[in-house]
């Protein structure tokens, strides 16, 4: 393993768009356990064939894998040393 | 078929020949056979946390569970998923933090430290040990189950069990994690190439996912809605198991070890955006084997339905890539169990490295040992056993959490809560307790009840020391 450094805070903007990610990603993660993406009982509408559970499911899945994305990006943690 | 089967596990076998002698001769030291170097780079990361994140429950239960219960499924394990894959950025961060911080050996070793207390890693090991030996049990007896299915006048059940897990300590006591990671990334692989391929032969056969989907309305329409058929995917259920899953990385000691032993904080969040697009690709195939298997195979058995889907519908050479995929995917997964739990154990000795290593590889054997026995007595309820596992350990979340998070100190009280939670959720698992608690299912309330109380702890701690420095 790699020793810590000392390295300075990370700016304040990081910190902001690190927490607007955390806000989406809860508010997509609420969503997906309501009935706009689980219905109960229901299965249309329909998209490309696809009932709304997985369709809707599989839109969310991708979006949560983009703020995945973007949390790396903006992220305020400390940088293991080789990469500061 | 038979041919095939040699050819390719005569190859797997050769290559974990090679894996091992050739992790024996890199580890130099005890480190490096307990952590493989701390130096994983994304794609090898990426590999490894899947292989042992997706296992034979992925490869037959997923196909399984969308076959029985629907499209739910997908909510049930991709968006939980998910979730826990964005977790992975805040937890990892802090964890590596803290780890390098106070020398990592284990998380068991890691909550000593913070909670000033060898209860909290006796605590921890104990739950981790109640709850990983019978999941990697039914690794190994899923795929023995489908072994003796598929080749009813071979062996019997045991003898599978037995091969596969001689097989498993074998390369894991001559190469340690290392050998573990290089199987783990070959295993995923072959898994990856497998689904895609029985799912595609799935699709031609069904004649594309619309027509797939119009037949099963047809055939069984509760099935592309939640609940489903038999009404498991309650808004509850769903929300519990997104609890559980997100704790994985918490509380699953092989996958934070591959957490911490990742090159840098950097590539571990990279990882983990990798993983959430591995994930998809091998979560889209077991919708579509699924989907098939509700149309064709509606109402036989889980065994018929994977030996037909999976072997008997498929050409000959990939019927045998799966026979060994299967085999690869359950040893891959309980190895890494395995070995945890020794890491676990090692992080909890102290003194002379040798001696320490000696006990630590005895003890490896000794959990392959006694995950044989309980996989010869488990059942073949892949997924809903698993989900119990993770269920179990989860509930050592707060307490983790709160040990690592807390710059305080924090409340050994935590410890005994946790405890306390372990045992109402064994003794529920037992039936000598029944819930729902307050409309709550066990493990829900449980967890809730836990994550209260660490949280009023947190509370009453900043109360008392005044406002932070």
């Amino acid at each position: 393993m790699n020793q810590p450094s000392d390295t300075p805070e990370p700016p304040q903007r990081k910190r902001k768009l690190w927490r607007a990610c955390v806000i989406a990603t809860v508010f997509l993660i609420f969503i997906s356990f309501t009935p706009l993406v689980i219905p109960e009982s229901t299965a249309a509408p329909y998209l490309f064939g696809l009932p709304r559970t997985l369709w809707a499911g599989i839109a969310i899945y991708g979006a949560l894998v983009y703020l995945t994305f973007v949390g790396t990006r903006v992220f305020p943690h400390k940088d293991d040393p080789e990469e500061t | 078929m038979i041919v095939y089967i040699a050819g390719f596990g005569i190859l797997w076998l050769g290559a974990l020949a090679w894996f091992a002698l050739r992790s024996y001769q890199k580890n130099q030291t005890a480190d490096d056979y307990i952590f493989a170097g701390s130096n994983l780079g994304m794609f090898i990361g990426l590999l490894t946390f899947a292989a042992t994140l997706f296992s034979t429950f992925t490869f037959m239960g997923m196909p399984d569970f969308f076959r029985v219960h629907g499209v739910g499924a997908w909510i049930f394990l991709a968006i939980s998923d998910a979730a826990m894959f964005f977790f992975i950025l805040w937890f990892g961060s802090r964890l590596r933090a803290v780890g390098l911080k106070r020398g990592y050996r284990g998380l068991a070793g890691l909550l000593v430290g913070c909670y000033k207390t060898p209860w909290a890693g006796y605590t921890y090991f104990a739950g981790a040990f109640i709850f990983l030996i019978p999941y990697t049990a039914i690794q190994i007896s899923g795929i023995s189950i489908f072994l003796n299915a598929v080749f009813p006048d071979a062996l019997p059940n045991w003898g599978w069990s037995v091969g596969i897990v001689c097989v498993m300590l074998i390369y894991s006591e001559i190469g340690g994690l290392r050998a573990i990671i290089y199987s783990d990334a070959m295993q995923a692989i072959i898994l990856l190439i497998a689904l895609w391929i029985i799912a595609m032969s799935c699709l031609y056969a069904g004649g594309g996912i619309r027509e797939l989907v119009e037949n099963v309305r047809t055939t069984n329409e509760p099935l592309l809605s939640v609940p489903g058929p038999k009404g498991l995917f309650s808004v509850q259920f769903l929300v519990a198991t997104l609890y559980v899953i997100m704790m994985i990385p918490v509380t699953q000691p092989q996958v934070a070890t591959r957490l911490i032993i990742m090159q840098s904080t950097r590539k571990m969040g990279r990882m983990a955006v990798a993983l959430g697009i591995f994930t998809f690709l091998i979560l889209i195939p077991t919708v579509v084997i699924g989907l098939y298997g509700a149309v064709h195979y509606g109402e036989v058995s889980t065994q018929k339905f994977l030996s037909q889907v999976l072997l008997f519908d498929q050409w000959e050479p990939v019927a045998a890539l799966v026979v060994i995929g299967l085999l690869a995917a359950a040893i891959s997964t309980a190895d890494s169990q395995i070995f945890a739990l020794g890491t676990e154990l090692r992080s909890l000795l102290k003194g002379d490295e040798k001696k320490v290593l000696l006990w630590t590889r005895l003890a490896i054997l000794g959990f392959g040992i006694c995950a044989l026995v309980f996989s010869i007595y488990s059942s073949n309820q892949l997924v809903l056993l698993a989900r119990v596992s993770f269920a179990g350990t989860s509930l050592m979340g707060p307490m983790i959490l709160v040990g690592i998070f807390s710059e305080r100190g924090a409340s050994r009280s935590i410890v005994a809560v946790t405890s306390i939670a372990l045992v109402l959720f064994l003794l529920s698992l037992a039936g000598i307790i029944s819930g729902p608690v307050l409309g709550l299912r066990m493990e829900l309330a449980l967890a809730l009840a836990v994550g209260a109380y660490a949280l009023a702890c947190i509370g009453w701690t900043r109360l008392m020391s005044g406002p932070a420095h």
